[in-house]
């Protein structure tokens, strides 16, 4: 397995561009996600991780973790994990007539897979598909649809018992919007035979979906150390300007040991975001799956504990909706309780290996 | 069984509770939401006509005289119950100082209002540049006449926005130690020159506040005690609530909630998180550390009330263990809860009667506001690093 540990040039200037981009954004709000996924559908993030004979901007997913890390450094709510990295990508290499309305953002897809009890045995889909008078509805109840979607990418069972990949645009879903804790848009998804278009049937859907899936783990791990560097780098500067007992608080060995088991943590996670990439990049799926379970599981467990460790060490402020670092807190908490947990990814760790 | 016995007085309680408390008010305060001040009001009453509000003060001024054992017993059965708490600040705190050095105007006054309910107590110690280091606080009072006139700013003052009263730390002198020129004062939240803001949690609520004084007279009879010596009787309160912070019944609750959680059907493929056996062994861990830290609490309250043993740093033991486990429980509880912890659940559309289509899981109602707000529980009453020092400071003394 090829592994980078420096970014190239491309990649520097384009985290500079990102970055400079999310600089100016309030990170308690979640901003005007339309305009943000038109912007960044102009700037390319869509497709800049799909090489040029897929319709990309000839990169990697690589590239990708480098936008999502500035997006979520920047708390950006838009999915543009969820739909422009994981399931616009998904949608383009089965339906690639499709690549130029997804590249330009026209349409905004999301996967719907997740149910309430999956954790993450991804392969347990109870959603069922019924052919009725020569056209497919699904019957079953999907959770956890982050983004706004225009269309919905959703698994289901076929009668056969294999796994269908279907599509339902977002007028014709009975999706049910919500607030996420952490101030996203979230959705459910209760199908009572609904109908659906067939995308892909049998073993190719179940390794495109497989795939979107470790490289959701993936990239949503790269968001996630975003907010880790985020709430790191805040609550640094903190520790140099916060006195009390006519001191630096950061003059407390208590707290700069616990900065630095701190950032002992945040490195673990940049470090294991370069394995989890190297899977993406490889060619061998169990494999790809194991190191995406790994990198979501450790970057989950550093990120738990970076974000809290950052509310804690700003005592009564960290508690407040006003300052950004609860938010980051929020996020993290959000990430780690999706795709079954930490324990859970640590659990498919195991049985892939 | 509790640790700490005494099931007859436990099956007492249970009667009155099974009696006395509204079914909804019960739903209501085990969501883990913050409390309504009119349940709080409605129970604060009912138990003071019990003679059951003041359970930690003594017989003589409308306590219940009871042992710190049944003390605990009794928290723990309306935690568990779903009663709605009283007035901590109160009850806990202004009451008992109120009771040990406040004169006999004061006394008649002041306690019966709080065990009543008529007045709600908030506690105006911190201040923006005195938070861990309070002795720094800078609200001033200058004494003119028979009042004092206080200027300056309290912060993080939970509930002020519906307390009656506010117990200040304020500072009287510039001379000596700092911890010298500090007197105790009880103000009227309703004096002109108060201002109150709301700040908001990360978890939604409103809880906490800042509180402004703009030449605010408080005659000197609400003084507590003597001029300056007001750090002297803060201290004795601070350290008179040993088993509070403990948050047994809390986590006993979370405990409880989050197998609960677990045990729903199709929690974990058709069948229940509970029957995964690394799930199950993770909460058992928990359920076991916080065996030990009750049995803990039950050591302490024992050696208190043998009167031995009384200079171990075991109140802050209890403060640090008892929160990080609170903490720890929380995180089982949304790692039980999974995507449906994910929806925000605004509290006043979910508290009863969420609507048909609601998102996510009633299971899942309250539980992520109530972790998030617990953020705060190893910050404040003594952030835990403080109470790590605390720890060592005695430990390590020559
Ligand atoms: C939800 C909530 C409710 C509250 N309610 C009230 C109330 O009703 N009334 C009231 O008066 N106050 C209240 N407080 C305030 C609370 O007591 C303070 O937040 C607390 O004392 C910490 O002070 P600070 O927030 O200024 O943090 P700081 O003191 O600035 O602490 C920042 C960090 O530095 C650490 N630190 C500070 N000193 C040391 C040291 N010597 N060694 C090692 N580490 C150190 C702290 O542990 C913390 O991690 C409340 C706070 C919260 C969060």
């Amino acid at each position: 397995m090829e592994l980078h540990f420096l970014p190239t040039e491309e990649q520097a200037m384009l985290r500079d561009s990102v970055r400079r981009w999310a600089a100016g954004r309030d990170v308690r709000a979640a901003g005007d996600q339309q305009v943000d996924w038109a912007y960044g559908a102009e700037q390319g993030w869509l497709m800049a991780g799909l090489p040029e004979e897929a319709g990309g901007l000839g990169g990697s997913d690589a590239d990708s973790a480098v936008i999502a890390e500035e997006l979520g450094r920047a708390l950006v709510r838009t999915g543009f994990v969820e739909s422009g990295m994981v399931a616009a990508q998904l949608l383009l290499a089965i339906a690639p007539e499709r690549a130029e309305e997804i590249a330009m953002g026209g349409v905004q897809p999301v996967l719907a897979h997740d149910e309430p009890g999956m954790r993450a045995c991804y392969l347990n889909v109870t959603t069922r598909a019924e052919n009725v008078e020569g056209g497919w509805k699904l019957s079953g109840r999907k959770s956890a649809i982050v983004g706004t979607p225009t269309s919905l990418v959703v698994s289901a069972r076929m009668p056969d018992a294999a796994v269908g990949l279907f599509e339902i645009s977002a007028e014709d879903a009975p999706l049910r919007s919500y607030e996420t804790f952490d101030g996203r848009t979230g959705g459910e998804l209760t199908l009572e035979a609904t109908p659906a278009e067939l995308l892909l049937v049998g073993k190719p859907a179940e390794s495109a979906l497989l795939e979107a899936i470790d490289r959701a783990l993936v990239l949503e791990s790269a968001e996630a150390l975003g907010a880790m560097e985020a709430a790191f780098d805040m609550t640094r500067d903190y520790l140099m300007t916060r006195k009390q007992y006519g001191q630096l608080i950061g003059e407390f060995q208590a707290l700069r040991h616990r900065i630095a088991d701190m950032f002992i943590e945040l490195e673990q996670a940049r470090s294991i975001l370069v394995i989890g990439l190297g899977g993406l990049a490889g060619s061998n799926p169990q494999e790809r799956a194991r190191l995406a379970a790994a990198t979501r599981a450790r970057v989950a467990q550093a990120g738990q504990f970076v974000c809290g460790q950052a509310i804690q060490l700003h005592g009564g402020i960290g508690v407040t909706d006003e300052y950004p670092v609860g938010h980051f807190f929020k996020r993290i908490t959000a990430f780690a309780a999706r795709h079954g947990g930490e324990a859970r990814q640590v659990e498919r760790f195991a049985e892939l290996s | 069984m509790g640790a700490l016995g005494d099931e007859e007085f436990r099956a007492e309680v249970r009667a009155f509770i099974a009696a006395e408390l509204p079914s909804d008010m019960a739903s209501r305060t085990l969501l883990g939401y913050h409390p309504h001040k009119p349940d709080v009001e409605f129970w604060t009453a009912k138990l003071d006509k019990r003679g059951w509000a003041a359970l930690n003060w003594p017989v003589e001024y409308g306590g219940t005289g009871w042992s710190i054992t049944k003390r605990h017993i009794f928290d723990e059965e309306c935690y568990l119950a779903g009663c709605p708490a009283v007035n901590p600040q109160a009850f806990h705190l202004v009451g008992p100082i109120i009771y040990a050095i406040g004169n006999e105007a004061q006394k008649n006054f002041f306690l019966p209002k709080i065990r009543s309910g008529e007045h709600f107590w908030a506690q105006g110690f911190s201040e923006p540049n005195a938070g861990s280091d309070l002795a720094a606080l800078q609200t001033r009072a200058v004494r003119e006449d028979d009042e004092y006139i206080v200027n300056g700013q309290k912060i993080w003052t939970s509930e002020a926005q519906y307390c009656d009263w506010v117990f200040c730390l304020v500072r009287t002198s510039t001379e000596g130690r700092k911890q010298a020129g500090i007197s105790f004062l009880l103000v009227d939240l309703k004096a002109p020159g108060i201002t109150i803001r709301p700040i908001i949690g990360i978890e939604g609520g409103h809880v906490l506040n800042e509180v402004f004084f703009e030449d605010v007279r408080v005659p000197v009879a609400n003084r507590i005690g003597e001029e300056n010596e007001g750090w002297t009787y803060a201290k004795q309160l601070l350290g008179a609530e040993r088993t509070f912070s403990a948050v047994v019944p809390r986590c006993k609750g979370l405990a409880v909630r989050t197998r609960a959680i677990a045990s729903r059907d199709g929690s974990k493929g058709r069948g229940k998180l509970i029957d995964d056996p690394h799930f199950a062994r993770r909460l058992a861990q928990l359920e076991i550390e916080l065996m030990a830290h009750e049995a803990t609490l039950a050591r302490v309250v024992a050696e208190e009330e043998a009167g031995v043993n009384q200079h171990s740093p075991t109140p802050s033991i209890l403060k640090v263990k008892g929160t990080e486990l609170l903490q720890k429980l929380g995180a089982l509880a949304i790692e039980a809860l999974g995507d449906s912890a994910i929806p925000d659940y605004p509290e006043a559309d979910y508290l009863l009667d969420p609507p048909n289509d609601a998102p996510g899981a009633p299971a899942a109602y309250g539980v992520v506001s109530d972790f998030l707000y617990h953020r705060s529980a190893t910050i404040y009453g003594g952030a835990n690093e403080v109470q790590r020092n605390i720890i060592a400071a005695q430990l390590l003394r020559a």
